[in-house]
């Protein structure tokens, strides 16, 4: 097969110039806006351990937004649910190396109150064997002294989230 | 049509390979010379070695004496990255800072701070010299303070004098105005004090928070003190005789105590002797300004001769007291050798010390030559002594406005020697607030405290600091530490921190309330040369 034409492909471009706006670097959603719906499906990625270290445990903090929540399956990794109130708390329990990407596929019933354009935030830690990453920084929360502060959108450690369109 | 699709899954393969390859986000593994390094002579480059290549997108040194500099940079993938410096590094303390890019477009910065034959250390500075704390809520706080020593003495004073010296009917109004006064100011700095606390203007007395916090502070619980003081002082007003006079020193002990309570002395060694001290001295106070107007106008009655002597008994012991616990509670602060009387505190005593001068001379010719001569029955000698009365009421309200001034200005011993002086702020956030201490205020290595504390002032809890210092300079990163809890529940303490220049800086705490709840606060302080 000739190669040529496969190097020049604008598909091969668009597809490498994307992968560097697509691939970040945090903890999140595949899926960081979705339209409005009674359950939604996503997958949490983790695209690296702490620092060098393998992830060992991954919790995440469920928003009063969420009614249900439904982690699916994953080998090798246990999954336990605790709390309630505003302190609902999802475990995934295993081994992940640091060097490679994992993914936690959950089904997520969202609350009747949720309205388009809100975004909720799930706030998530991540227990390595050497050290500890915390997803947790949420926009909105400015400080006094600058209220406006857009550096809380450049926080080196946001929380994932997901941003809710209008209804299909 | 074939070759479209094979390129748009060789895209999307590629895709998902860059997406599951190497994403690791890039972090430093170590640099030379190292962060905190105290180096001989000036390094050629900075050379950081990171756990990925990366590419060096800007970098930029901050000098010993603040300037920033752009430093050029070289292109190129690696994981070792080196950062030429300029040729003429000066002696001291340099921070440079970096911004890379990782493989997958991320972008990492940092800084490393590293001297040269010596750590930067700076003279301390003059502009954050805290001689004297001034807030928008200052001169309310100093005019509270002024109407309530004046109240309390005027009011309780008058009362004790005529429960015990000389029973004076007419000046009962003007007793009680002056109870009211200082119940009124002592309510007022309830709210004040809050405010203050929260770094707030007159408008946050609207909001009743204030007020709680300002009950919860060591003030708060010395106006409620004072409060029952006043009130059983203008019960003893009206009581008879009999209730008057343990009434009045029931009001006179709990006056003294509420500000001994709250007042400096709280924070002096050895603290329950001190505290002691400050009540004598607050009570003698009172006795011997409260006694003034009644006896100014006790002098226009029959029998004020024997009023006379018996005030003339009673005075000289209350004055050399008053004299005796001044001298000993100033003393306490000129035991290091400091420049008291530059710091705002020291000025403010001057003051006073002027005045009680002038007063003291009036109360001896007072009692040496107008005193005999009145007991005698010279009516000249009367109108002078009435006089001087009045002048003498005078200076002791200009000695309770310089003893006002101390409710800004924090006492000597609290601030440490000069080279070690120390510089506070507190930074408000939305959800929670900190004290912090940077000490020595100046350039060059320092200790930072920093106090948590909840909305409402109590203190706050945390699981984590982090502490972040940026020079004021665009595209600058931050020296970045830890902080270490050292006391509980919530006194941190980030050590072995180099502020390598003058000039601005910005502070942001980090502060992880629980697992998943982290807050921040941002400051900007200035640190001079």
């Amino acid at each position: 097969m000739d190669c040529r034409p496969l190097l020049l492909s604008p598909f091969l471009y668009a597809a490498l110039a994307g992968a560097g706006t697509m691939a970040s670097a945090h903890v999140g959603f595949t899926k960081r806006q979705v339209p409005l719906a009674s359950t939604i499906d996503s997958i949490l990625r983790v695209p690296h351990g702490c620092n060098g270290s393998p992830t060992l445990r991954l919790r995440m903090r469920l928003p009063k937004a969420v009614t249900g929540f439904r982690p699916q399956p994953k080998e090798g990794w246990t999954i336990t649910l605790s709390g309630e109130g505003a302190t609902r708390e999802v475990a995934w329990s295993g081994r992940l190396s640091a060097t490679q990407t994992g993914s936690f596929a959950v089904s997520i019933d969202i609350d009747a109150s949720v309205k388009p354009g809100q975004i909720v935030y799930f706030p998530v830690v991540q227990e390595c064997e050497k050290g500890v990453s915390r997803w947790i920084d949420v926009k909105g929360r400015p400080s006094a002294d600058s209220p406006d502060d857009e550096s809380h959108d450049e926080s080196t450690s946001p929380a994932p989230s997901i941003r809710f369109l209008p209804r299909k | 049509m074939m070759r479209w699709l094979a390129s748009l899954v060789f895209a999307f393969s590629l895709l998902a390979l860059s997406s599951a390859g190497a994403l690791a986000h890039a972090y430093l593994v170590e640099s030379s010379p190292a962060d905190g390094d105290l180096v001989k002579q000036a390094p050629q480059a900075l050379e950081v070695l990171f756990n990925e290549p990366v590419e060096l997108v800007t970098a930029s040194l901050v000098g010993p004496s603040g300037e920033v500099s752009r430093l050029t940079v070289e292109g190129g993938k690696h994981a070792r990255v080196r950062i030429a410096m300029p040729p003429d590094l000066s002696e001291g303390s340099h921070l440079v800072s970096y911004r890379v890019v990782s493989d997958d477009g991320h972008v990492v910065s940092g800084s490393v701070v590293f001297s040269i034959g010596r750590v930067s250390g700076g003279r301390p500075s003059v502009l954050e010299d805290p001689t004297i704390i001034v807030s928008a809520l200052s001169p309310p706080l100093v005019m509270a303070r002024f109407l309530l020593l004046a109240g309390m003495a005027f009011g309780v004073g008058a009362l004790l004098f005529s429960a015990i010296l000389a029973p004076v009917v007419a000046a009962r109004g003007r007793v009680v105005s002056a109870l009211a006064i200082a119940g009124v100011a002592t309510f007022v700095s309830v709210g004040l004090q809050g405010a203050d606390a929260h770094g707030q203007g007159l408008a946050a007395l609207n909001d009743r928070a204030m007020w709680r916090s300002g009950l919860r502070l060591p003030q708060g619980v010395g106006a409620l003190i004072a409060l029952a003081g006043l009130a059983a002082a203008a019960v003893g007003l009206f009581a008879n005789a009999r209730a008057a006079r343990p009434l009045s020193l029931i009001a006179l002990a709990l006056c003294a105590l509420s500000l001994a309570w709250a007042g400096h002395a709280r924070g002096w060694r050895p603290e329950g002797v001190m505290q002691g001290l400050a009540m004598l001295h607050v009570m003698s106070a009172i006795c011997w300004a409260g006694a003034l107007l009644p006896l100014a106008a006790a002098s226009a009655r029959e029998g004020f001769p024997d009023v006379l002597q018996r005030f003339s008994a009673f005075a000289a012991p209350v004055y050399l007291a008053l004299l005796a616990s001044g001298v000993a509670l100033a003393a306490t602060q000129f035991f290091a050798p400091r420049e008291v009387f530059a710091t705002a505190w020291g000025m403010a005593l001057a003051a006073k010390l002027a005045v009680v001068a002038v007063v003291t001379l009036f109360a001896i010719l007072n009692r040496t030559l107008f005193t005999s001569a009145v007991v005698e029955g010279d009516a000249s000698a009367l109108k002078l002594l009435r006089r001087s009365i009045r002048l003498e009421a005078a200076f002791a309200l200009a000695i309770f406005a310089a003893a006002s001034v101390w409710r800004i200005t924090p006492p000597p011993t609290s601030l440490g020697a000069p080279n070690e002086r120390a510089f506070q702020i507190h930074i408000h956030g939305a959800q929670a607030m900190a004290s912090m201490t940077i000490r020595p205020a100046r350039v060059g290595p320092v200790q930072i405290r920093i106090e948590p504390k909840a909305i409402d002032l109590s203190p706050l809890r945390v699981q984590e600091i982090d502490l972040f210092l940026t020079p004021d300079a665009p595209d600058v990163a931050p020296i970045q530490r830890k902080a270490r809890l050292v006391s509980s529940p919530n006194v941190w303490e980030v050590e072995g921190v180099t502020v390598p220049a003058p000039g601005l800086w910005r502070i942001r705490v980090d502060l992880l309330i629980d697992d998943f709840d982290r807050t921040r606060l941002d400051a900007v302080i200035s640190l001079r040369p």
